[in-house]
């Protein structure tokens, strides 16, 4: 949509492509503009899962601007693609954000919010909730909340309206979120998930199931706090001072959203200062839209 | 050349649920000679005119939130309790840029000069390509709203003929 309409808008013509995955949507909101008027033409997709027939479009001369989402070895491609003409390259890649924690916060609704923005649509929202560095003062409570948070969770069939939880998006990227949490605990950290039975037994059984994964005593050696990991885990870090959170926070190659939860928002703007985000949340993670529903990120 | 089959596999039973035909080379080399000939038209349309059509698809977009919501958890195997948000937030999102969309594209007065009229007027680039993620299919992210108009700046002395 934020491509898509303020293309039309401004008078350009739009060619979409979807991701093989979800071919669909795309279709009827082609659809529903041709119904409302839209001369044909103005938007047109194709679909496609070839790395090579992306390329050859994107180094048409006939096309004047390219806007891609998605990973950043994806990113990488299209601008490299892009490189030998002037044309303008719009990219919106991963992310690894993290969320700091002040020791002055209410913790219980922090815990319910945090776990939230972590684990919504199985952590794979560019946006989610991928570290969390709370002061060493509130860590076990904080961490007791969100085993509380947790114990709520349900993860299923995404088709019944109880289901938090659905599967992740593919068996390799199961394999990929649980070698992150393999390496994790293989190195120190300590999976602290709250007993659960549908995180246990999720159905059906054919589903690249991850339940949300809790880890405490982790480190910036580790592959889950330093690479996107795109699922639903929670990995929590002690840090004994606001200094020390702004220094981790920016310890890593992305910058994509962060937040900071705390009573004294004024201290909690200053830090925003300090923080290698393009967008920095007090109290809140990623809600792009103020409506009246928690859900809304991706 | 043979046509590519995409094959779209559910995370939840990791069956196929939906198959389309990938873009063979000859409908991929008529994408951008469409868009041209469209942008040529479509870019001599008044803002007004380009916002009804917007706003009308955007409606008939809502309407359709059950059935679009239901691919989607088909498709991705986000939970049916949080699908049609993703569309209703898409539709939001579509109406808000609307609604700005007069000022954002409104021309900017230049430095005033006596004897001349200088403004920027925000003109379209031509065909845009917008390639996205399953993960963002219907809506998305709130900053990466791009720039999808170029400046033009226009210095235009006064001349007395």
């Amino acid at each position: 949509m934020n491509g898509l309409i303020p293309a039309l808008l401004a008078g350009n013509s739009v060619i979409l492509k979807p991701s093989p995955q979800t071919p669909t949507v795309v279709e009827e909101v082609a659809k529903v503009f041709e119904e409302a008027g839209l001369p044909s033409g103005v938007i047109q997709y194709f679909h496609s899962g070839s790395a090579t027939t992306i390329e050859t479009i994107v180094r048409d001369p006939r096309i004047a601007l390219v806007c891609f989402t998605g990973s950043v070895a994806g990113g990488l491609a299209v601008q490299k693609a892009a490189s030998d003409r002037i044309v303008n390259v719009g990219l919106e890649l991963g992310g690894k954000d993290p969320a700091y924690v002040r020791a002055d916060v209410d913790i219980a609704w922090a815990a319910g919010e945090i776990v939230d923005g972590a684990v919504f649509n199985s952590g794979q929202s560019c946006c989610s909730i991928e570290r969390v560095y709370v002061h060493e003062s509130i860590h076990d409570e904080f961490v007791s909340q969100v085993q509380e948070v947790l114990k709520g969770y349900v993860v299923g069939d995404p088709f019944n309206k109880g289901t938090h939880l659905g599967p992740v998006i593919s068996k390799r990227s199961k394999a990929a979120i649980e070698a992150q949490i393999k390496d994790a605990l293989e190195n120190g950290a300590k999976d602290e998930t709250p007993d659960n039975e549908s995180f246990r037994n999720p159905s059906p059984e054919t589903g690249n199931w991850v339940a949300p994964t809790l880890l405490t005593n982790v480190n910036h050696d580790m592959i889950v706090m330093k690479d996107e990991t795109f699922g639903p885990v929670i990995p929590v870090m002690k840090v004994s001072s606001d200094e020390e959170a702004v220094r981790l926070m920016n310890d890593s190659e992305f910058g994509l959203t962060a937040s900071i939860w705390s009573k004294d928002t004024d201290r909690a703007y200053e830090l925003c200062e300090s923080v290698e985000a393009g967008t920095v949340f007090v109290n809140r993670c990623d809600f792009p839209s103020p409506v009246s529903h928690a859900h809304f990120r991706w | 050349m043979s046509v590519e089959t995409i094959n779209t596999i559910s995370p939840t039973t990791n069956e196929t649920v939906v198959t389309r035909n990938g873009v063979s080379a000859q409908e991929l080399n008529l994408l951008p000679e469409t868009a041209v000939k469209a942008f040529n038209s479509w870019r001599q349309t008044k803002l007004a005119d380009r916002q009804i059509i917007v706003k009308k698809a955007l409606a008939r977009l809502e309407e359709k939130t059950d059935e679009l919501a239901e691919a989607l958890t088909k498709e991705m195997g986000r939970p049916i309790s949080y699908t049609p948000s993703e569309i209703k937030t898409a539709v939001k999102r579509g109406e808000y840029l609307l609604k700005i969309s007069d000022e954002a594209l409104k021309d900017t007065d230049g430095e005033p000069e006596k004897g001349f009229k200088r403004f920027i007027r925000k003109v379209p680039v031509g065909p845009v390509l917008i390639i996205f993620a399953w993960n963002v299919s219907a809506a998305h992210n709130v900053q990466s709203v791009a720039i999808l108009h170029q400046l033009k700046t226009y210095s235009i002395p006064t001349l007395s003929w």
